[in-house]
């Protein structure tokens, strides 16, 4: 049935550990737009148009990737991330035989995925949306202040224990002391916690000039989510006070995938006065 | 009126006290009928019976005596609330030596229970529970009789309640309602539908016992309140040796759980329109 070549986009996946991680970091909104380029798959989510997430998969972590023209849609990422979490006991082990097929025929059909474990069959068939505009995050790197790549090892506990009476979390990094901090002012009162900007734990500090940004906690939370499954973290910062989170996450074939946050900064209306 | 039993083995009390575990997550309300032969719990909803598990008094109780209201009826129908009995039987599962269940009139009719827990000294330590029930009288017998099986369309084997379990658990989420889909060719499936997708998971090469259909491919389906199909999965506590799922085709869906000889649940779910 699904062997006729009408599809736009027909893609095998094996070892899906990493790509349910991947997608539930994501998962912070209902619908995630899907880009199928020659490269991969990404799927971006939005939140409130001051917030992105992007997964990338890239092509190689793919058993088979074939791709007539590149295609678009917009999917409901929550009933998807659902259907892999069936087989979670199963995809969580090693040498899993879960695997996952995807295709795709273009505008005005679903999106059918058929996962597999030992004879069961789910098909998921999601409706395609036609994606509104997402908004063009990025940074230009002659806009980049500041760039701290690190382990996230560092950045897992302080996130997770930070005041979450705190409506905004501020970011301050430097070139000279205190270099990198995070401050939460909550009902318990202002929190400065102060970062080790060298050491085994930070692999780069990049910092040109002092700034200090504020972003909602509420933004800053779903890129949390994602620290545990990746190794490596980059922050970056430009200008205007975008914040980026990069994540490496490595699958247990050693592929590479990638995610993204971009936040905007909430700004401070006494600013400037 | 006369009961009183004693059970002593390990594994009898382990199964009983998960019966009624799960039985008391279902309902705040259920009946006991008490026969020479059985123990049978049941459970309904808006009078139609949904849970009607059968117990084999031998193979539970190291003693069994009972006297029912008459030589002709000698049967005993109880009412209370099934949640205080798990509570009660809760000290069983640590290493009780013993429990025994008796009907009692204190202030009222109660099923008094006697666990018999060890204790470092010789003395053994006793653990006394009274659940307060509710005697049912004679003319209300007639609704707790045993359900009329319907005839059914299709009876199927069900795959093992472990997988579907994982898979109900998320389907739970997307949608209130669940389509359970049988052929003779012994695929069974579960569906959901929503407004932005629809998930369904085959199962195949499942055994099938009975089918009024005439072509293979003709399926028969029932939509059902995926809640209650997701308690029944519960069950699977008490490690099923099988379990058939029956549908009469946008009526009902029978499911039916045997544990040897000794254990038989009956499990009625009513389809809901769509």
């Amino acid at each position: 049935m699904y062997s006729e070549g009408n599809y736009k986009l027909v893609a095998k996946l094996g070892n899906l550990k990493t790509i349910v991680l991947l997608l539930k970091a994501i998962n912070f909104q209902e619908s995630a737009t899907c880009f199928g380029t020659k490269n991969g798959l990404k799927l971006t989510v939005e939140d409130s148009k001051c917030m992105q997430a992007s997964a990338y998969i890239a092509v190689d972590v793919f058993q088979v990737f074939d791709l007539k023209e590149d295609v678009i849609f917009r999917i409901n990422l929550d009933i998807l991330v659902e259907c892999l979490c069936m087989f979670w006991s199963n995809i969580n082990t090693h040498a899993s035989s879960v695997t996952l097929h995807l295709f795709y025929e273009g505008d005005g059909h679903p999106l059918s995925i058929l996962i597999e474990e030992d004879g069961i069959i789910t098909d998921c068939s999601l409706k395609t949306q036609t994606p509104d505009e997402l908004l063009d995050f990025h940074l230009e790197p002659e806009n980049v202040v500041n760039k701290v790549v690190l382990q996230t090892e560092l950045l897992k506990d302080i996130l997770s224990e930070l005041d979450t009476t705190s409506d905004l979390i501020e970011l301050l990094l430097s070139p000279s002391p205190p270099f990198f901090r995070i401050s939460t002012a909550g009902l318990a009162g202002i929190c400065h916690i102060e970062l080790p900007h060298d050491g085994e734990l930070v692999d780069n500090f990049q910092c040109l000039s002092t700034t200090t940004s504020s972003y909602k906690l509420s933004h800053i939370k779903p890129a949390i989510k994602a620290l545990s499954c990746a190794n490596k973290v980059s922050l970056r910062t430009d200008t205007c006070g975008l914040l980026s989170f990069q994540y490496m996450v490595k699958t247990d074939e050693g592929h590479v995938c990638y995610i993204e946050y971009y936040i905007s900064p909430v700004i401070d209306p006494d600013e400037g006065d | 009126m006369k009961f009183r039993c004693r059970m002593m083995d390990v594994i009898a009390m382990r199964d009983f006290t998960n019966i009624v575990n799960v039985i008391s997550r279902i309902t705040k309300q259920c009946t006991l009928r008490l026969t020479p032969d059985e123990l049978c719990f049941s459970v309904s909803v808006d009078r139609a019976s949904m849970v009607w598990a059968e117990l084999t008094q031998t193979h539970f109780f190291t003693e069994y005596i009972m006297n029912g209201v008459s030589e002709e009826q000698n049967e005993i129908y109880l009412e209370f609330d099934p949640t205080m009995l798990a509570k009660s039987l809760g000290s069983l599962r640590m290493t009780a030596k013993s429990v025994k269940i008796k009907l009692t009139n204190k202030r009222q009719p109660c099923l008094t229970i006697e666990i018999e827990l060890p204790s470092l000294s010789l003395e053994s330590r006793q653990c006394l529970h009274d659940v307060p029930v509710r005697v049912i009288p004679r003319r209300e017998w007639a609704e707790h009789r045993a359900p009329n099986i319907p005839e059914f369309d299709i009876s199927v084997d069900m795959p093992q309640l472990k997988h579907v379990k994982h898979i109900v658990e998320r389907m739970k989420n997307m949608s209130p309602r669940l389509t359970l889909e049988a052929s003779k060719t012994g695929v069974f499936a579960l569906k959901v539908d929503t407004d932005s997708a629809t998930v369904s998971t085959h199962f195949q090469e499942l055994q099938v016992w009975s089918s009024s259909q005439r072509n293979q491919e003709d399926k028969v389906s029932a939509t059902i309140d995926i809640k209650k199909f997701f308690m029944f999965l519960a069950w699977d506590i008490v490690h099923p040796d099988g379990v058939k799922c029956n549908i009469v085709q946008d009526r009902v869906v029978n499911l039916f759980l045997h544990v040897a000889d000794y254990v038989k649940i009956q499990y009625f779910l009513p389809s809901v329109f769509t």
